[in-house]
């Protein structure tokens, strides 16, 4: 309790949090409900202004632009999260074991992630995207692949670091199993650094998501997302302005939202590690 | 220190075979091939489909067409091209050199403005200037690239009309010309790698300045910007070099979206354009360049490290 | 004058060229356009695609070519005969033609060109067209004397001549055999058009140059043919595949004629120093369905569809408002495009729910793939699925890569429906030959439709041909194998400074029409 007071004390924790807090809102909240269907076109209702029916208009197809970026907070949202999951919970295994064991196993690991990261997240995507189908779980699983090495790498490095402490040496004069050790006494100092790296990558992933978009492999359509609601509108950009600024805005509030929350958190958890800020995968 | 580097070479070796494995599933994975295409909507006949396949090797078993990649890349060569005919290698190192002008010349006019900035800010730190600092980078941060590409492209290209908007002249045909073409690629790089770099230059700064020789330093009575270049800078440099290094190595692959957005005819369009046009050789030959580039600077790296902590070349 | 000295000629003429542009008080006339890819190559027919056909068009011509009306017109001959038995083709070459180095064409020229894309050895997929595989096969093709060039087919082909005007063959091209090195690789193309290749930095732009010596028709310019007085010194292309950036090189001045779409038409349409074109083609968008998805098998169930989806609506949405619905797939600009062609199953919700209802359709999902590539693919699959669900059916879209997409249409699996595009076919009967046929790829396996098919592209009687065509196209409104909507309007904007482009139904650029105002 006083460490998130702590951390809802310090200014830019707390506008980070309510920024972010508000984007999860709207997603949650898209997911459920939204104003009009946000794939429904009306052929007879295309680029209307904002107004009382369509609070932010209506898009090159009729669709109402709010329902849009409400459903399409949800799908980024959603992609943001379920990315964290394989690299978080693999890299933690991966690393933790890299870590503890060394030898061999750690050789082996390092080198296929070296070959890993030697890759674009573009090519991965795409590649993946072909064998998966055109949906976001490739997408999902192509940022997770893009990201599994920095999630093992860090926890690795913590596990080898914390490694040298004395108490762990005690763990092991007191007969503790070497197992034991590792998920009692060593994996709980390596939760910092990992919840920081999230932070940062729920980030990562909404910006690797619209560059995707625009590059037209990302989140397929009709589907929204912000990332191609964003790419759809960039024909139109002169015109009417407003179609292609309001996905930015939501891309980043939220961005804004992480990367403050993400420095408030690393200043409470792990002021030791290196601040690398965001920045696209791509 | 030259066993060290030998056994490091060595130890690529296999990461880029790896590498080369994962490329061709990859690659082959894709549905559809560069026959189909090429002929598009217009395949009048399947025996024209089967001839072009021929004609590309594409008929060939899979195992037949690795080995047979493998062999033009231990001679160097990595074939040639099946839309336009021409030589991988030479493609490859064309595009390159323009990925390397443009991210070169970012990279460094991004140091120019961040060190100094970074230090700035974290000599004023918690004052109005170091927070529009934090700010503005975090600003910077929180923009999709691709969009501020585009919002640039179209002030300074089309409403303001000083900057060219399509093309590239290169700087050794026509330095003036290649100048102007060159702007605002490079400004749009450059910005998100002022704000990380800036970030980081401060971070680092920040905890430097704490340590005993800075205040030892100060209670000498060296005037503060003597002590802010030679006592801070240098060792809050550190870690921001190793972020210029990572940076350095995942922009020379190719800013695909940043070439895209500025039609630079560079590595990451390559990229992008042959994984469409299914141009095998080149996407094969250029995502191996891409991981040997990454091998490469990793391993620079790695030596540089070494110069600093010896305790590097034991592991 | 020597054969040395002609062989300089154009060299000296490409050199003051060069001096020329170095000098800007004399400037030479430019006009900057872009493509969305890289050309293959420069060997017309070989190194190829619909891209590359456009460039290679410029600088290479053939024996006959297209008018305006998808006629054939004679180009490089004079005029042709045709036997009595339609199965000896005579062509009478024009004198005083010159190639691009200078030298006059003669009838050996044209049998070596003829040899290289159809003789055995070639490396052309248009071979494929003459030698039997497709049904037309050529037994003799040779120079008779200087100016005269003979083609003997085994049985007749009434489509023989518009299948040597293929723009994907640069209309059989003439080139002069310095166009290969000794070895007999490609050098560079040595054609007769109005202008020859310059540079081409790969990956960036092409640069074609006026040729000088060009001997034209005297006929008024018509289609790909007729006479051409080329006045621009400089044809450049851009390489942009961003259509975000080419617009806004557009607005910039950066260049100066590129292809649009349909809202920066209407945006340019009212912007002072801009122009737009906008010109009906023949290129068909349509809906193909699949012949192998078992709730399509149902007749009952593809004419609802038909009657379910407006193809006027979408079209008037595709277009801005500056097009119109033409189902058939036969082009409104071809001589075959009668009331018949005119029709096809009516918009009406009602009779498609009646007619799913008789068919017992209940909810079966109806899969709809499209790509996001130039062509509004993903435009119109988007808002025939709106219709579609409108009627009630359970339609689903599915968006892909193209290279995806094409895999599908190739092996008929993965879709129920699928925005589609081919592109000019301008002879009627090759208008429903490109879907309609045994192979997996097409839409309408119907074995009444396919012999149709084949009479049509036999047949060299005129009125037998119209019956024909319009009994394709009466059972094509019944049958339903796919749903027509229209074809594609070629948006192109332009600066002010340029002046006399006008658009075809080909799609195909003729630089040669162009000028430019200071």
């Amino acid at each position: 309790m006083t460490f998130v007071s702590r951390l809802l004390g310090k200014t830019n924790g707390l506008i980070g949090a309510v920024m972010l807090g508000l984007v999860l809102v709207v997603a949650f909240l898209g997911a459920v409900w939204t104003p009009y269907d946000p794939l429904k076109s009306d052929l007879l209702n295309r680029f209307a202004a904002p107004g009382l029916a369509h609070p932010f208009g209506t898009d090159m197809f009729g669709r109402d632009v709010l329902s849009r970026l409400m459903r399409g907070a949800w799908v980024s949202v959603s992609i943001g999260l379920s990315t964290l999951v394989i690299p978080v919970v693999l890299g933690t295994v991966l690393g933790a074991a890299a870590g503890y064991f060394r030898g061999w196993f750690d050789r082996l690991l390092m080198m296929v992630l070296d070959a890993l990261m030697a890759f674009p997240g573009l090519l991965i995507a795409l590649g993946l995207m072909a064998v998966i189908g055109a949906n976001r779980y490739g997408v999902i699983l192509a940022l997770s692949f893009a990201y599994l090495p920095a999630v093992t790498r860090v926890v690795r490095g913590s596990v080898l670091s914390i490694s040298q402490n004395e108490f762990v040496e005690a763990s092991a004069v007191m007969g503790n199993s070497r197992l034991y050790t590792l998920i009692v006494h060593i994996l709980p100092n390596c939760l910092a650094p990992l919840i920081v790296l999230s932070t940062m990558m729920f980030g990562w992933v909404l910006l690797a998501e619209s560059a995707l978009s625009f590059l037209g492999l990302g989140v397929p359509p009709p589907e929204p997302s912000w990332g191609n609601i964003l790419s759809e509108a960039k024909a139109h950009l002169m015109r009417y302005p407003l179609l292609g600024l309001l996905p930015g805005i939501c891309i980043s509030i939220a961005l804004l939202g992480v990367n403050l929350l993400g420095d408030a958190l690393r200043d409470e958890l792990d002021p030791k590690s290196a601040s690398a800020p965001s920045k696209e995968a791509i | 220190m030259i066993l060290f580097v030998l056994r490091r070479i060595l130890m690529s070796v296999p990461t880029l075979i790896i590498v080369a494995v994962i490329i061709f599933c990859l690659v082959r994975a894709l549905p559809g091939d560069a026959a189909l295409m090429m002929l598009g909507g217009n395949i009048d006949d399947e025996s024209t489909l089967e001839m072009m396949r021929h004609q590309l090797g594409l008929d060939q078993p899979l195992p037949v067409q690795f080995m047979a990649w493998l062999r033009e890349i231990f001679s160097g060569n990595l074939g040639i091209s099946v839309r336009t005919g021409q030589p991988v290698g030479e493609l490859i190192l064309d595009r390159f050199s323009v990925t390397a002008t443009v991210v070169l010349l970012a990279m460094a006019s991004a140091l120019a403005v961040s060190i100094p900035a970074g230090l700035f800010a974290a000599h004023r730190h918690n004052t109005r200037a170091d927070y529009a600092i934090v700010v503005a980078t975090i600003l910077k941060l929180s923009m999709p690239s691709f969009w501020v590409g585009l919002m640039l492209l179209v002030l300074f290209g089309a409403i303001l009309g000083w900057l060219p908007t399509v093309g590239y002249v290169s700087v050794s045909q026509d330095f003036g010309l290649g100048v102007t073409y060159l702007i605002l690629p490079v400004t749009s790089l450059a910005l998100s790698e002022i704000a990380v770099m800036t970030r980081m230059m401060r971070a680092g700064s920040l905890e430097v300045m704490n340590r005993d020789y800075v205040t030892h330093a100060r209670a000498k009575g060296l005037p503060e910007r003597q002590v802010l270049w030679r006592h801070v800078f240098p060792n809050a440099f550190a870690p921001t070099l190793t972020m210029v290094g990572i940076a350095l190595a995942g922009l020379l692959a190719g800013a695909a979206v940043t070439e895209t957005v500025f039609t630079l005819p560079g590595l990451g369009k390559l990229l992008v354009d042959s994984i469409y046009g299914r141009d095998y050789p080149v996407l094969q030959g250029a995502l191996l360049f891409i991981a040997a580039v990454y091998v490469v600077t990793n391993l620079l790296i790695d030596i540089a490290y070494s110069f600093f902590d010896p305790k590097v070349r034991l592991s | 004058m020597n054969i040395r000295n002609k062989l300089l000629a154009p060299l000296l003429t490409a050199t003051a060229i060069g001096l020329v542009s170095v000098a800007p008080a004399m400037a030479e006339s430019v006009v900057r356009m872009a493509l969305n890819a890289d050309i293959r190559g420069t060997n017309p027919g070989v190194t190829r695609d619909g891209n590359t056909d456009i460039v290679h068009s410029q600088f290479v011509e053939g024996l006959v070519t297209y008018g305006e009306n998808f006629e054939i017109i004679p180009m490089l001959a004079e005029t042709y005969d045709i036997s009595e038995d339609g199965l000896t083709y005579t062509f009478h070459l024009r004198h005083g033609v010159k190639f691009h180095n200078g030298e006059e064409m003669t009838a050996k020229e044209v049998e070596w060109s003829w040899n290289r894309l159809a003789g055995e050895e070639s490396e052309s997929h248009c071979k494929n067209y003459f030698n039997g595989k497709n049904g037309m096969k050529v037994v003799s093709a040779k120079a008779l004397d200087d100016d005269t060039f003979e083609v003997k087919l085994e049985t007749p082909f009434a489509v023989f001549l518009a299948t040597i005007a293929r723009f994907d063959c640069g209309s059989m091209g003439v080139l002069h055999p310095d166009s290969v090195n000794a070895d007999g690789s490609w050098n560079t193309p040595i054609g007769t058009g109005p202008y020859m290749m310059g540079d081409h930095l790969p990956g960036r732009y092409v640069e074609l140059k006026r040729f000088p010596d060009y001997a034209s028709r005297d006929e008024p310019m018509n289609g790909l043919g007729g006479g051409k007085h080329a006045e621009v010194d400089t044809l450049h292309f851009d390489i942009v595949s961003e259509g975000a950036v080419t617009k806004t090189a557009l607005l910039a001045g950066d260049l100066d004629l590129v292809p649009i779409d349909a809202m920066t038409a209407t945006e340019l349409k009212d912007k002072p120093g801009f122009k737009v074109d906008a010109t009906q083609s023949a290129v068909w968008d349509t809906y193909l369905l699949s012949p192998l998805d078992p709730v399509l098998k149902d007749v009952r169930i593809r004419q609802a569809m038909a009657h379910a989806i407006d193809p006027q609506q979408i079209m008037a949405a595709i277009t801005e408002g500056f097009g119109k619905a033409s189902p058939s797939p036969v082009p409104p600009m071809s001589k075959n495009f009668t009331a018949v062609e005119a029709e096809y199953p009516a918009y009406d919700v009602d009779l498609a729910k009646s007619l799913m209802k008789e068919a017992g359709y209940n909810g079966e999902e109806i899969k709809i793939l499209a790509t996001r590539r130039n062509g509004a693919y993903y435009e119109r699959a988007l808002m025939a699925q709106a219709m579609l669900m409108d009627a009630g059916f359970n339609a689903t879209l599915e968006v892909v890569e193209w290279g995806t997409q094409l895999e599908a249409y190739r092996t008929g699996e993965g879709y129920a429906m699928q925005s589609f595009t081919f592109s000019p076919r301008l002879q009627a009967g090759l208008s429903f030959e490109m879907f309609t046929g045994s192979e997996v790829r097409k839409a309408w396996q119907n074995p009444e439709a396919i012999a149709l098919v084949n009479e049509s592209l036999q047949t060299g009687d005129p009125e037998r041909l119209q019956q024909i065509i319009d009994e394709l196209s009466r059972r094509f409104n019944e049958d339903v194998p796919a749903i027509g909507l229209g074809h594609r309007m070629l948006f192109t904007g332009m600066s002010d400074r340029v002046e006399g482009f006008q658009d075809w139904g080909a799609g195909v650029l003729r630089g040669w029409m162009l000028r430019v105002a200071d």
